[in-house]
């Protein structure tokens, strides 16, 4: 059987999510090559996968594509549906394609506040829309989340397109791995959680390590966002303060920003 | 050979981000070189402000997925500057071995991963799997030693978790420590097997002397704190920064560059190495000596093999960090301080140069205003006029060659351009 | 009175003859003294020295703190490392049972089947009476019907020293209020605290040989009693201001009558379905199957993982329907659980009051709330569901699927897919109409099938697979001479009693969409004896014509004639068809029929049960001759991973073949 012809693309956003897919041991990344084909790759490698487009992608067919970053601007737009047509199944990498990411953070501003305050003598010299996840233009088959993602759950969601299961990311949320992992609830240590709305698979990293969550991976399918308010409120916040605390990276989650652009 | 060459190059492939290079040869005289970033804008300092100084670390560090830990640095740096918050001892040992992950991380993929194929004349490392399988798989190893101090010092090292304002939120048993000292041990023997790689891939031979500006502080290879120094100007204070990068507007392209003494200065290992080597540890300083690496170093293509030499000091710096740690009582720190108005700013090493990040935060520690300065954006006009060095030394070579040899130029220099994208002006090339 | 509360694991007969007796209700506890128990003195240093000697044949895990100040239970690595003085643990020491994740088997790409049982001798240390009614419960269940080879393996190699608690540990928990505090068993050693000084009575064999070859050299025996008595004083004392539930005795019978008490939907509303209760409780059991293959596609294992009725798609069929789709649903079922359908089988409360749940539920929902709210209504319902515990030892071979070669197949549909299998061992499936198989594709994972074939004794027999989740996808690609893997035959099917209830009878079959294929083995066995049979009526109904399950088969059946007849419809017409148009009710009606002396068995989607079931009503047939076949998701097949459950039955088990009657005052079925 021919391996399956595997792409890597990003779009805005830092990179971070290729450099876990590449933190593997030499075991691992021997298997991986021996399994699956990597025909393009523009941040480790400088072959492409046929002759090039205007966007400087390749234009061959490919069996998988993971598409890192979220889409900041028009012009990307027709870049994404290219490889969309090149691709059989496009995976979001990451939370910048599956969510919108960090860059959705700009979003609650208006533009011209933005744009004035990262570039203030020539605000509107670039082009800049509302960052928006991939999702929001093509079909996405499988999503890995997280910022970055877990190298293991890259691995497993490969593995899952291999044996032809349809990926699974876990559906639960961040506490079940946090009680897993024996730790004292992150509330109890005077800081607020967004684990119990957000989606596991992390294996609680971030509370594991004397973090908090703050949401990386997106809700779960059907999150009671009333209740984690109440909670939080419970716990001293005012209303701005918790919504502050879903503005890092749930902009574009409909379930709390519903009016939202 | 052709009198005419034009280069325009989308998408450096082997580097962080977005960057084309465009070149215009007419009849042998450059008309045209430019290093165009087309990453798009992300507003980091947008995003930074109205948000609480216990994120600012958090939002900053998702500039760059390779400087994540740099930017964090930077950023923490620059509230406790604000804040008037020194640091412990314990702190800051635990933020050098994170350091040490992140270096790791990032040099080892630049040295093996982006830059060696070059010099072996392969297009990527993967077929460098069949021809040299054990470079690759030492490669993989130091490069997931990276990962894995930042695993076990801040549960993990993109983006990571335990730092904060003041004091990590996680404190590494002994367990932990033993194992990054024999890991880092360890490497250094795996380093050292490369040097004679390193040596018959060699580099291609060029010299432009210029400015080097790195982080200084006498005694130490300052990393994480000191003042700035100039190669031609001398020491400054890290709160005259905007004095060191004079940011400007050239004609020739729309990018906001950064210059001080001259039309360019260099930041990276290489300035590093030109202006702290005498404090690298005595076994990176042999093993620059094996690399034929000499202080000063005017060779851009050589900044691999700076970056290379920091490996093996940063392995010695790391086991000295983790055995002090070893020999303290290790506890979890306060974090409260004082919150008021404030401005501060933090200036550190990361893999790529010196990094600037500037808070101005209001009296409920809510951030105002935000500024950062990117190595690669202090880099670019160094790139160029390396070019335009380089140019007149190749220019009867074929097209191909051409390219290649500035696409190794620009390279070598490692540049992150997701980092510099969100302070740079964006230029969009026609064909 | 020194007494240890020990009581066995009940034997089937003892259960009855508990359950006969009026005078002696469940939760009365019975005394057992234990004659033959060892019981000494031991130091707290002399335990921990002898706890250092037993490293050299044992690992243990016993109660400590970890280098970030949290408690732990955790394998240690030297006595000094127990902490004797208890403190809440998030997670109880049934990890060292039932693993939060372990391989149930190992496979290659050539098929290969491998398992390893544990085999590491264990000491569990200083559990404490709530864990140890809580580990008594779950040796229980997984030796119930099918004996779990993984945990039963596990059980037998591990040692259990328990710790007597002399005070509430904390306002979380409520042990007290289940009667929980005092250990009605799971363990093979007591220790009884009294500042650095304790009693040590074991009251197990093994318990018994540990003490003489680890504790009796450092120990006096006298006045071990009168020591135990004294602390069980003081922790009468300690507990003597708490109170259990109230009416804890007819605790089943008072939920089953209030399954709309308000407390359920107040409680559940707030409810994140965070599944922090189900991680953190010592009596969950439920779990997850997942196949893990390596990145080089060459070999793989089956784990399974812990899982929780409280998580959102705990009850998720692979078509997509959730069975328990609200959280207060989801609620109302984890609690009944505990204080309703399984106590009888346990014969204690299910909940034993730890509080791990309430410490880790951010919504502050409590059993104790919903214990006291609902016992306080002294309403009872006159039925609960009572299954008996059927204890049975290890199943080397429960979790390990046969080798199945595919021998025909035949694509009805886009989605319906008919396989015959042959079994490799050339043994055959001995399966009743009615019943199901697990399916196994290695590395894709495991679903439950029914069977489509009438029993025989040839190795083969028929599957129908429609295409709705990766399994049954991933089978769907697969032809003539491919393998797959099979366990089973499971569940309750037309056995032999029913078969011999329907002779002589009308017998009516109501098929809907797919469901026929379950009816199908049943069809087939009756039409081939139909001498035995009055009538054959046979209803089929499907969305569009090209959707019919077995067409060659239905037509064939058309033409018999006699008593067979068989009437079809479809909700909508294509070209070609010249049949009934219309839901399946409208075929009912017109049927004539003796309602004494008719049978009649529904298989159809969820939604069609509610209209036939009252048609069938309509014609005065009774809920005692109605039999369904019900679909719930399931992952083990055997009553133990929980998905399937339904109020207290397990469809996998006492089903997918359901008396009517049995069910129909089942809240959570339809």
């Amino acid at each position: 059987m021919a391996k399956p012809r595997v792409a890597f693309f990003e779009f805005s956003d830092c990179e971070g999510c290729q450099l876990c897919a590449l933190d593997l041991t030499p075991e691992q990344l021997l298997d991986l090559v021996s399994v699956v084909d990597i025909v393009e790759f523009r941040e480790a490698m400088t072959e492409k996968a046929g002759a090039l487009d205007d966007h400087g992608d390749g234009t061959d067919s490919i069996d998988v594509a993971f598409i890192e970053g979220s889409i900041n601007r028009e012009s990307d737009v027709a870049r994404l549906k290219r490889i969309r047509e090149r691709a059989s199944i496009v995976v979001a990498l990451g939370a910048c394609a599956h969510i919108g990411g960090i860059n959705a953070l700009k979003n609650f501003q208006s533009e011209e506040e933005y744009r004035k305050a990262a570039y203030p003598t020539d605000p509107y010299k670039y082009e800049s829309t509302t960052a928006k996840a991939i999702g929001e233009f093509i079909k996405v088959d499988a999503v890995i989340p997280g910022c970055p993602i877990d190298t293991g759950e890259f691995l497993h969601v490969v593995k899952d397109l291999l044996v032809g299961h349809k990926p699974q990311v876990p559906d639960y949320p961040v506490c079940v791995e946090c009680k897993l992992k024996e730790n004292g609830c992150v509330y109890e240590k005077g800081m607020h959680c967004l684990g119990p709305v957000t989606r596991a698979g992390c294996g609680a990293r971030c509370p594991s390590n004397g973090g908090y969550c703050y949401g990386c991976r997106g809700l779960i399918s059907k999150p009671n966002i009333a209740s984690q308010q109440d909670i939080m409120q419970k716990y001293n916040l005012n209303e701005d303060e918790m919504l502050s605390k879903f503005k890092m990276f749930l902009q574009r989650s409909k379930e709390v920003f519903p009016d939202d652009k | 050979m052709t009198n005419n060459v034009k280069i325009d190059v989308r998408h450096i492939t082997r580097v962080e981000g977005h960057g084309n290079i465009l070149v215009d040869l007419e009849k042998g005289e450059l008309k045209e070189c430019k290093l165009a970033i087309v990453e798009a804008p992300r507003f980091f300092e947008a995003m930074l402000r109205g948000r609480h100084y216990s994120e600012a670390a958090l939002i900053s560090c998702r500039i760059c997925g390779i400087c994540s830990v740099g930017h964090q640095m930077a950023s923490l740096s620059a509230s406790e500057d604000a804040f008037g918050i020194k640091i412990s001892r314990q702190e800051q040992l635990l933020r050098t071995l994170l350091n040490v992950g992140e270096f790791y991380e990032s040099h080892v993929l630049h040295v093996y991963f982006l830059a060696v194929p070059d010099f072996a004349g392969a297009k990527s490392v993967f077929p460098l799997v069949k021809t040299h399988k054990d470079v690759v798989v030492r490669a993989l190893e130091l490069k997931r030693l990276g990962h894995h101090i930042g695993d076990l010092i801040a549960g993990r090292l993109i983006h990571s978790v335990s730092t904060n304002v003041k004091a990590m939120s996680k404190i590494p048993t002994d367990d932990i420590l033993h194992d990054i000292i024999n890991q880092l041990e360890s490497a250094k023997e795996k380093l050292k097997a490369d040097v004679k790689t390193l040596n018959t891939l060699g580099a291609p031979e060029f010299e432009r002397e210029t400015e080097y500006i790195s982080l200084y502080k006498e005694g130490e290879y300052a990393l994480l704190w000191g003042d700035i120094y100039s190669s031609d100007t001398g020491i400054a204070d890290k709160h005259d920064y905007l004095k060191m990068t004079n940011e400007y507007l050239v004609d020739h392209s729309t990018a906001k560059r950064a210059k001080h003494n001259r039309s360019s200065y260099m930041v990276g290992a290489l300035a590093r190495f030109n202006n702290s080597h005498k404090w690298l540890s005595p076994d990176a300083k042999q093993v620059a000596e094996d690399l034929g690496l000499k202080a000063p170093c005017y060779n851009s293509y050589m900044l691999t093999h700076a970056q290379f030499v920091e490996l093996v000091h940063l392995a010695d710096e790391g086991i000295a960090a983790a055995k002090e740690l070893l020999g303290m009582n290790r506890q979890l720190e306060d974090r409260s301080f004082e919150v008021k108005a404030c401005q501060g700013v933090g200036a550190v090493e990361v893999p790529r140069g010196i990094l600037y990040h500037d808070y101005t935060y209001n009296d409920k520690g809510y951030m105002e205003k935000a500024n950062c300065i990117i190595p690669t954006a202090q880099n670019l006009s160094s790139v160029e006029d390396d070019f335009r060095a380089l140019i007149p030394m190749v220019k009867d070579k074929s097209k191909e060659e051409i390219q290649l040899a500035l696409e190794m130029m620009v390279r070598a220099y490692d540049p992150c351009i997701s980092c510099s994208a969100h302070i740079l002006d964006v230029e969009f090339t026609d064909k | 009175m020194p007494y240890v509360y020990h009581i066995k694991q009940h034997s089937k007969n003892r259960l009855q003859k508990i359950s006969a007796s009026e005078n002696l209700s469940m939760f009365k506890q019975r005394r057992i003294v234990i004659m033959t128990a060892e019981t000494l003195l031991i130091s707290k240093q002399r335990l921990i020295s002898s706890m250092d000697a037993a490293k050299s044949n044992y690992r243990i895990a016993a109660l400590t703190k970890t280098n970030d100040d949290r408690y732990v239970y955790d394998y240690i690595g030297k006595g000094d490392d127990i902490e004797f003085e208890y403190h809440p643990t998030v997670i109880p020491p049934k990890k060292f049972l039932f693993l939060s994740k372990e391989t149930l088997f190992e496979f290659s790409d050539d098929g290969k089947i491998k398992s390893e049982l544990e085999t590491t001798p264990t000491i569990l240390f200083g559990i404490r009476p709530c864990d140890l009614n809580a580990i008594k419960i779950l040796n229980e269940a997984f030796a119930d019907h099918h004996g779990d080879p993984n945990y039963l393996a596990r059980l037998e190699k591990t040692l259990v020293i328990g710790m007597e608690c002399t005070k509430v540990c904390d306002e979380h928990a409520f042990c007290y209020r289940t009667g929980s505090q005092n250990a009605k068993g799971g363990y093979d050693i007591m220790l009884y605290p009294d500042g650095d000084n304790f009693a040590v009575k074991s009251v197990t064999d093994k318990g018994k040989k540990f003490v003489t070859k680890y504790l009796t050299k450092h120990t006096a025996n006298i006045g071990a009693d009168d020591f135990i008595n004294e602390v069980l004083k003081k922790k009468e004392q300690a507990f003597s201001k708490e109170k259990l539930f109230p009416n804890l005795d007819k605790m089943p019978e008072i939920f089953a009558a209030n399954s709309h008490h308000p407390i359920w939907e107040q409680e559940g509303s707030k409810c994140l379905s965070c599944g922090s209760c189900i991680m953190t409780c010592p009596t969950c059991y439920c779990f997850d199957v997942r196949d893990e293959v390596a990145l080089n596609m060459q070999h793989g294992k089956r784990q399974r993982v812990w899982d929780g009725c409280m998580l959102d798609t705990f009850a998720v069929v692979a078509g997509g329907a959730n069975f328990r789709g609200s959280q207060t649903d989801r609620l109302h079922h984890r609690i009944n659980r505990k204080f309703n359908w399984l106590v009888h089988k346990h014969g204690q409360s299910v909940c034993v009051g730890c509080g791990r749940c309430v410490r880790a539920c951010l919504a502050k929902i409590s059993p104790k709330t919903i214990g006291d709210a609902i016992l306080a209504d002294a309403k009872l319902a006159t039925a609960t569901v009572d299954v008996p515990l059927d204890a049975h030892k290890a199943d080397r071979d429960l979790y390990l699927p046969m080798p199945a070669k595919i021998v025909a197949c035949e694509s009805f549909t886009e989605q319906e897919k008919h396989f015959k299998l042959e079994l490799e061992n050339g043994k055959s499936l001995g399966h009743d109409a009615g019943q199901f198989v697990q399916i196994s594709i290695l590395g894709v994972g495991e679903a439950p099938i029914s069977l489509a074939s009438p029993p025989d004794n040839t190795p083969t027999f028929d599957i129908c697979v429609r295409k709705v989740g990766d399994v049954t996808n991933k089978l769907h690609t697969m032809n003539v001479g491919d393998t797959v893997h099979v366990r089973g035959p499971f569940g309750h099917g037309f056995t032999p009693e029913i078969m011999e209830k329907m002779r002589g009878k009308h017998l009516l079959f109501i098929a809907g969409g797919i469901g026929y294929v379950p009816l199908r083995s049943l069809i087939n066995q009756v039409v081939a004896n139909q001498h035995d049979y009055e009538k054959i009526t046979i209803l089929y109904g499907c969305k569009t014509p090209s959707e019919r399950m077995f067409p060659k088969e239905l037509s064939h059946l058309a033409k018999i004639g006699g008593k067979i007849s068989i009437a079809e419809t479809v909700d909508q017409a294509e070209e070609g068809w010249t049949g009934n148009v219309g839901v399946i009710t409208t075929l009912i009606p017109p049927i004539d029929l003796d309602p004494t002396n008719t049978i009649a068995v529904i298989v159809g989607p969820p939604i069609m049960y509610k209209f036939v079931l009252k048609s069938l009503t309509d014609k005065h047939i009774t809920a005692d001759n109605i039999y369904v076949s019900l679909e719930r998701r399931m992952k083990c097949g055997v009553g133990k991973c929980g998905h399937c459950q339904m109020s207290g039955i397990y469809v996998c088990q006492d089903g997918p073949v359901f008396k009517y009657a049995d069910i129909k005052d089942n809240e959570e079925v339809f």
